[in-house]
């Protein structure tokens, strides 16, 4: 019956004679006779009587003609662009047109426009944020004056030159005398410090700083002044505080310069407050105090500070590099200490931040699929839209709208959707911001000299939102376009312009698709092995048990690290008070804590062994001081021998104990416990110390490293300024924290504890910077595999929709509801087969990039891969038989009927 | 229009369109199809008087037509009524009222 069925507007125009009127109107009385027809039909009448009722409808039409034209009816969505002016300006005036139009027509379609906005602010807003942190990291310029000439000074190893360590004072100030490329050079050592006297007593970070500082970097201090020359030397108990501690501690006032107050419980005078700008290195640092070398630091092999210059004006940095290498070469020549060293310059906006640019550009080209993706859906329907609009392209190209135009028109559409679509995406990020932050590890978060990230909306962020936005909506565009250049007018018009479905229509459905589980493919890849390797990193052994361990830090004031305990009693008094706590199984103290990034180290002789001939063979471990009671707290055994215990006190035999590693290093066939080593050269006055017990390896420096050689000492023999407190209890840790917290007051009311946390989250930290990664990346795939599958989804549902007709014959025909599924599902494996294959190919390439961030993972997993080709496609096949399904149980003359 | 009634009521057929617009928004086909069987088939409309009175109403502002497509479906200009044409149907919801009110005083002719 439908053949029998006019072409409506075909028809209409036929009855006007001639007679001009608008396209809409003709468009609205076509819908209207369709609408007679329909209806005749379906109350049961003939094609004749139908086709009666129409002419009785359409009486008097040329009427219409007259009153259209009288009223001139004012038309919003559909009114067309004006007819452009000429030359450069009408292309000009064309496209505003175009905009004008575009925004109207989106207004008219909004369930599409949100859906189109919200997929693109998705994948905006998620490029946005993670470039804002890579903005803030390695685009941003240091807050400080001319920031490119400012350069860290390190000491290396000739074997590892990538790995440059803190010097120590005698090589600093040799560098001072013979460098020429500098225009100040500072150094500086990273402390804490117990502020008390003037207020509540707090723990705050800072450094001891030379005065060249201040002037390299080239800031002033808002109020006072920073160190003369002369305050470099010891005894000058002067002070510099950051903006956030006058106003946190001190309000603000005024007058703060020239206030006395006490740091670890001397009498500093308050000399100076720098800017807020003032960041160094870190913005959890507050207090800076002179420098004020002591005796162990005149050791040459004593390498306890950082240090950095600046570049002279002129000087490059490759020359400075070069000038630093001789100067290196000429010490070691010199210098027994120095000897295999060298000396070099990396840039200050590398420090700290530069290893995590590897993840960060992974990231980000993983968001950057992310929003590929969400492109190809925002393509699919747009392309869904044109097929439905094709008879209004036709209408405009047979009014003499050249491709071009609408061309044109298209992408006028596909720009505006793409800058609401970042417009979005930038409150997203905006809003996201924060949230962002606190899942980046500390060392983004505290990156030196950086100001606290989550403010996203600077111009560099703002530009590349909108750039990006533009780009895509540039690529979305495409596809229609694409679409319209395979479409014939004339065809369409005489089609009626409903079936859009043209060969290449579906070849490039089926190609955005392919595309789409492809991009999905590499991301979910990525998020898969950075989980696989994060699960094989959890499940090394670390070889303590963090469960129930809460942890205290405390300062325990000592000016010389190494030297002999100022607080002879501390392990005594924390055992006297910790023993009256209920609800403690454990307690103890260590200097560095396994896995939070603190270590020292200590050269030793072994008694009875000549010095060895060699620098790099002379033997040497880690170094910690701890109270007895810290190896059961962290449940490490002791293997030989015994632990420390309240005997072993300040004038007791000299005892220590070893790990494992350094047992099998020093002793490999003999016994270690009773063998006697001292501290530093053969030279050395220190006293001999026993070894009393070996204690089990640990993964000290994150599960990921290789065991150390680890020494321990007790804390009554060997002291150390900075002690974290261990209890073990029997119970949820942080339960016992109060009390612990008062037994810690009642030894020292002066000294704050800071830091309370537990075990488990010093773990949890170990692995973050490659927790974070795998975290965003899981986000990142899972909003991936949706848009994927609401893509796959939508494609079929369409072309489904497309093929309803086709579906309903074949099912009058006797087709089976499982045939039909087969055949719609059928269409729809290929391109996402090929899809899958493209996606592995590209999984296989891009993952390499990911090398460096895995562990015992390699970037060609077979498990993890073919888990997400598995996963992948058989979402995609799920996503194309549901509209299968449904196209294949409607009733075929409910669909035939429709027609 | 008008056909089968008194050229008098022609111009009250746009309240009929206005409260038919009232609450939702309707195609051209469906106001025509409504009123016609509303009135139980005494009031019909062609092609060439209920497109002209649409048009009328919207260039007024009483009603606003608008486009509306879905993926995949014909584009349907869909009308509905403006706050001024609320206002424009209230007065004359009261006129109609007060007209037969006295009609029904004077001629004894019934509110339907």
């Amino acid at each position: 019956m439908p053949d029998a069925t006019p072409h409506w507007s075909t028809f209409i125009r036929a009855r006007l004679r001639g007679a001009a009127l608008e396209e809409d109107v003709i468009d609205e009385v076509s819908e209207h006779v369709r609408e007679v027809y329909r209806t005749s039909i379906a109350s049961g009448q003939s094609h004749q009587e139908a086709m009666s009722a129409i002419e009785e409808e359409m009486k008097n039409l040329p009427a219409l003609t007259r009153a259209a034209a009288a009223t001139r009816r004012q038309r919003t969505a559909a009114r067309l662009p004006l007819p452009p002016p000429a030359g450069r300006r009408r292309l000009l005036a064309a496209f505003s047109g175009d905009i004008v139009y575009g925004v109207r027509g989106l207004a008219s379609r909004p369930g599409f426009t949100a859906v189109a906005v919200l997929t693109l602010a998705l994948g905006i807003g998620a490029n946005t944020a993670i470039f804002s942190v890579i903005n803030r990291l390695y685009l941003q310029p240091l807050p400080f004056p001319e920031p490119q000439r400012l350069v860290m000074t390190w000491e290396y190893q000739v074997e590892e030159p990538d790995n440059p360590f803190i010097v120590s004072q005698p090589n600093w100030e040799d560098w001072q005398r013979q460098s020429t490329s500098f225009e100040h050079m500072a150094i500086w050592e990273l402390l804490r410090f117990n502020l008390a006297g003037d207020a509540e007593p707090e723990q705050v970070s800072g450094m001891r700083v030379s005065h060249g500082l201040f002037p390299m970097l080239g800031l002033a201090p808002q109020l006072g002044r920073t160190f003369r020359p002369e305050e470099d030397a010891p005894g000058h108990q002067v002070v510099v505080i950051s903006d956030a501690l006058w106003r946190s501690r001190y309000g603000a006032r005024p007058d703060i310069v020239g206030q006395v107050t006490r740091l670890n419980g001397k009498p500093y005078e308050i000399i100076g407050v720098m800017p807020p700008e003032f960041i160094f290195e870190h913005r959890r640092n507050h207090v800076w105090v002179p420098i004020a070398f002591n005796a162990t630091d005149a050791d040459r092999g004593s390498h306890s500070f950082r240090a950095a210059a600046r570049l002279k004006r002129g000087v490059s940095f490759e020359i400075a590099r070069a000038e630093m290498q001789a100067i290196g070469s000429r010490l070691a020549a010199q210098h027994e200490a120095n000897s295999g060293e060298s000396a070099t310059i990396t840039r200050m906006s590398d420090l700290g931040v530069a290893y995590l640019k590897p993840t960060l550009y992974a990231l980000l080209g993983a968001v950057a699929l992310v929003l590929l993706i969400a492109c190809v859906n925002v393509a699919n329907l747009l392309l869904a839209q044109s097929a439905a609009r094709q008879r209004e392209f036709a209408i405009r190209a047979a009014l003499g709208a050249g491709r071009v135009r609408i061309a044109s028109q298209l992408l006028a559409e596909g720009l505006i959707l793409a800058i609401a679509g970042g417009a979005a995406g930038l409150a997203l990020a905006w809003a996201g911001a924060a949230m962002l932050d606190r899942a980046l590890p500390p060392s983004i978060q505290f990156a030196p000299y950086r100001a606290a990230g989550g403010a996203p909306l600077d111009p560099l962020v703002l530009t590349f939102t909108f750039a990006v936005a533009a780009l895509t909506g540039i690529l979305f565009s495409l596809a229609p376009i694409m679409g319209l250049a395979g479409s014939q007018p004339a065809l369409t018009m005489r089609a009626g312009g409903e079936r859009g479905g043209t060969a290449r229509f579906s070849g490039l459905r089926g190609l955005l698709v392919g595309v789409e589980v492809a991009l999905a493919v590499i991301v979910l890849a990525a998020a898969g092995l950075m989980i696989k390797s994060v699960g094989r990193l959890i499940a090394v052994d670390p070889g303590l048990d963090t469960r129930n361990v809460l942890l205290m830090d405390m300062a325990l004031p000592q000016e010389d690290f190494y030297g002999p305990a100022v607080r002879t009693t501390f392990c005594a008094d924390l055992e006297r008070e910790l023993s009256a706590v209920p609800g403690l199984v454990h307690h103890g103290a260590i200097s560095h804590l396994p896995l939070s990034g603190a270590s020292a180290g200590r050269a030793i002789v072994i008694e009875g062994r000549p010095a060895p001939a060699n620098r790099a063979d002379i033997p040497g471990a880690a170094y910690r001081v701890t109270c007895p009671g810290y190896f059961a707290t962290l449940g490490i055994p002791l293997v030989r021998g015994r632990d420390f215990t309240q005997a072993d006190a300040t004038d007791a035999p000299g005892v220590i104990i070893i790990n494992e590693k350094m047992a099998q290093d020093y002793w490999p066939n003999t016994d270690p416990i009773g063998r006697h080593i001292k501290l530093g050269d053969a030279d050395s006055p220190n006293p001999w110390l026993t070894v009393v017990g070996v204690a089990r390896d640990v993964r000290h420096f994150g599960l990921d490293s290789d065991v150390r050689r680890e020494m321990f000492r007790p804390y009554p023999q060997a002291a150390w300024p900075q002690i974290t407190i261990t209890v073990k209890s029997g119970v949820d840790p942080l339960a016992v924290a109060g009390p612990v917290r008062e037994a810690l007051r009642r030894i020292d009311r002066d000294q704050p504890v800071t830091r309370v946390r537990a075990m488990q989250e010093v773990l949890a930290e170990s692995i973050g910077s490659r927790r974070f990664p795998m975290l965003l990346l899981s986000v990142f795939s899972g909003v991936a595999l949706l848009l994927a599958v609401i893509g796959v989804y939508g494609v079929v549902s369409y072309v489904v929709s497309q093929r309803s007709r086709e579906i309903g014959i074949r099912m009058a025909l006797g087709a089976r509801t499982a045939q039909v599924v087969k055949m719609v599902v059928g269409r729809s494996v290929r391109p996402i087969g090929i899809g899958l294959v493209a996606g592995f190919a590209g999984a296989l390439l891009a993952s390499r990039l990911l090398d460096t961030l895995l562990y015992e993972v390699t970037p060609h997993d077979p498990l993890v891969l073919s888990t997400i080709v598995l996963l992948l496609g058989g979402s995609a096949v799920v996503a194309s038989f549901v509209p299968a399904r449904r196209a294949a149980t409607v009733d075929p003359l409910v669909v035939l009927k429709e027609e | 229009m008008g056909d089968k009634l008194g050229p008098d009521v022609k111009g009250s057929a746009e309240i009929l369109v206005l409260a038919l617009v009232e609450d939702r928004a309707r195609h051209g086909y469906e106001i025509g199809k409504l009123i016609e069987e509303r009135s139980g088939g005494v009031l019909k409309f062609h092609i060439a008087s209920l497109y002209p009175m649409l048009y009328r109403l919207e260039k007024r502002g009483h009603i606003s037509g608008r486009w509306v497509e879905k993926a995949g479906q014909r584009r349907k200009r869909y009308y509905r009524i403006t706050a001024e044409g609320r206002r424009v149907l209230a007065s004359h919801r009261t006129r109609w009222e007060e007209f037969i009110h006295a009609l029904s005083r004077v001629a004894g002719i019934r509110h339907a």
